[in-house]
C-alpha cells in the first residue's frame, strides 16, 4: 500500500521562526490510535496555540487563525463547494495528498455569520494536517461516496455534534449505526474517518482553541463558576475564548473540570480531587 | 534570451503571489468584491484553467489596492490585454517585460523604440494631418 508523504508543508513546522519569546513547535510522532490524549495530543495543540498567541494574539479569531494556516504553517488554505453525502455535514476538509485545508463554500454565510465556527473548523483540520494522519490513507483507490469528487476521507460521520449545529436526524442515525449492524453497514462508515482520527484532531482543536493554563487562568477568575458550574457561565467562557459553547464543554469534560448528566453541569473529578481555590 | 523564453507565470500564480505580498485573505479580497469565496479560491488554482473577465480582474486589484504595475500584470497573465496584442504574442511579451521594469529603464526603451520607428519609416499621413492641422491654428 502506498502512503502518503508527509506533506512539505509540515516539514518545515519543528523549525518555523518562533520569535523573541522562544516558542518551539512540538512535532508529532507517527498517527497512532492509543495515544493518551492529554500526553500526547495537548501538548503539541498548545505549542501551535502559543506560536499563534505571539503573532496574533488570543483568543484564536477566525481571521488571525486563517493568516497563521497561510502566513505562519505556509498551508494550502482554499474554499471549495465540498459535496456533502445525505445526512452529514461537512463544515471543511483535509487534503492529505496536498496538504491543503479545505473550507466548505457551501457554509461561507454560517461562517460569516458564526466566525468562531469558522475557527473552530480550521482548528479541527489543522489537527488533522499537524497530527499527520494523512500518512494514515493510502494515495490511489479510496472509496469515495458514490457519484462525488470527493479526494480526502476525512468526512467526519458526527461533525455536527461538536460545533454546535443542531442535527438531532443525525445524531439519532449515528447513535443508531453504532448499535445496530444493519444500518452501520447501509452508512457504510467504513467511508468516513475512524472514529479515533476525528477524536484526536477535535482533542487538538480544543486544546489548541482553549489552553490549559488560560482555562485554568480563567477559571481561577470565575470562582462562582468553580463553585457552581453553570449554562451561562459556560456561554460565557467560550465568548472570552472566541469558541463555541459546545467546544468549551468538551474541554472542560475532557480536563475533567465539569460533568454533565444531562442539561445538569456540575463539578468534575479534578475541581474535587484538587479545587482550585 | 532564455529567460524571456520561459513558461509566463500562470495567472493563478500571479494573483495568489500578489495578495499574499499584501498579506490579505482569499475570504477577505473575495468578501470586499462579493465574489463567491469557491471561485476565488479557483482562480489561484493553476487546475482551473478559464480565467476572469477585464471587469472581474479590475475589481480584484482595486480590492486589494494594486498598484497600476500590479494591475497590469494581473490583465497581461490573464491575457487580458488589447485586441492586437492578443493577435500578437510578442507584443505581450514586451508588455509583460516592460511593466516590471523601473519607470526610468521603461522610459529609455520607450524612447528608444521611438527612435527606432523614426527610421524604419516617414511619418504616417495621419501624423502629417495632424502637424498640419496644429501649423494652421
Amino acid at each position: 500500500m502506498t502512503r502518503h508523504k508527509i506533506p512539505d508543508v509540515l516539514r518545515h513546522v519543528p523549525c518555523l521562526p518562533t520569535g523573541r519569546q522562544g516558542v518551539c513547535l512540538q512535532p508529532s510522532p507517527p498517527p497512532s490510535r492509543f495515544w493518551r490524549h492529554a500526553d500526547i495530543i495537548d501538548p503539541i495543540a498548545e505549542s501551535y496555540a502559543s506560536l499563534l498567541q505571539t503573532h496574533h494574539g488570543f483568543p484564536v479569531q477566525a481571521e488571525a487563525l486563517e493568516r497563521f494556516l497561510e502566513y505562519d504553517l505556509k498551508l494550502p488554505y482554499n474554499w471549495e463547494d465540498i459535496a456533502e453525502p445525505a445526512g452529514v455535514r461537512v463544515l471543511a476538509q483535509h487534503d492529505p495528498s496536498s496538504g491543503a485545508i479545505i473550507a466548505n463554500n457551501s457554509y461561507a454565510d454560517f461562517f460569516e455569520a458564526h466566525p468562531h465556527l469558522l475557527a473552530s473548523a480550521l482548528s479541527h483540520e489543522l489537527g488533522h494536517v499537524v497530527l499527520r494522519h494523512g500518512e494514515l490513507y493510502a494515495d490511489a483507490d479510496m472509496p469515495t461516496l458514490p457519484g462525488m469528487r470527493m479526494s480526502s476521507p476525512f468526512l467526519h460521520r458526527t461533525g455536527s455534534l461538536p460545533w454546535g449545529i443542531s442535527e438531532d436526524a443525525l445524531k439519532r442515525a449515528v447513535k443508531v449505526a453504532m448499535l445496530d449492524d444493519r444500518v452501520r453497514a447501509f452508512l457504510k462508515p467504513e467511508r468516513f474517518e475512524p472514529d479515533w482520527v476525528y477524536t484526536q484532531a477535535q482533542r487538538f482543536a480544543a486544546a489548541f482553541m482553549i489552553p490549559h493554563a488560560r482555562l485554568r487562568e480563567a477559571l481561577t477568575a470565575s470562582p462562582e463558576f468553580v463553585r457552581l458550574p453553570n449554562w451561562p457561565a459556560l456561554y460565557d467562557l467560550a465568548r472570552r475564548f472566541a469558541t463555541s459553547p459546545s467546544m468549551m464543554r468538551y474541554r472542560l469534560e475532557q480536563l475533567g473540570y465539569i460533568t454533565v448528566h444531562g442539561k445538569q453541569i456540575i463539578p468534575g473529578i479534578r475541581l474535587q480531587q484538587r479545587p482550585l481555590l | 534570451m532564455a529567460q524571456s523564453r520561459q513558461e509566463p507565470e500562470a495567472f493563478a500564480d500571479v494573483l495568489r503571489r500578489i495578495r499574499q505580498s499584501k498579506g490579505l485573505t482569499q475570504r477577505e479580497v473575495a468578501r470586499a468584491i462579493t465574489m463567491d469565496f469557491a471561485y476565488f479560491s479557483r482562480l489561484e488554482s493553476r487546475a482551473f484553467k478559464s480565467v476572469p473577465t477585464r471587469a472581474t480582474i479590475e475589481k480584484i486589484a482595486s480590492a486589494m489596492q494594486c498598484t497600476a504595475e500590479e494591475k497590469a500584470e494581473l490583465l497581461a497573465a490573464a491575457g487580458r490585454v488589447s485586441e492586437e496584442m492578443q493577435r500578437r504574442p510578442e507584443l505581450r511579451r514586451l508588455y509583460r517585460t516592460a511593466a516590471q521594469l523601473s519607470p526610468a529603464a521603461l522610459e529609455e526603451l520607450v524612447q528608444h523604440a521611438e527612435e527606432r520607428l523614426q527610421q524604419q519609416r516617414p511619418p504616417s499621413r495621419k501624423r502629417q494631418e495632424a502637424d498640419d492641422a496644429t501649423q494652421n491654428s
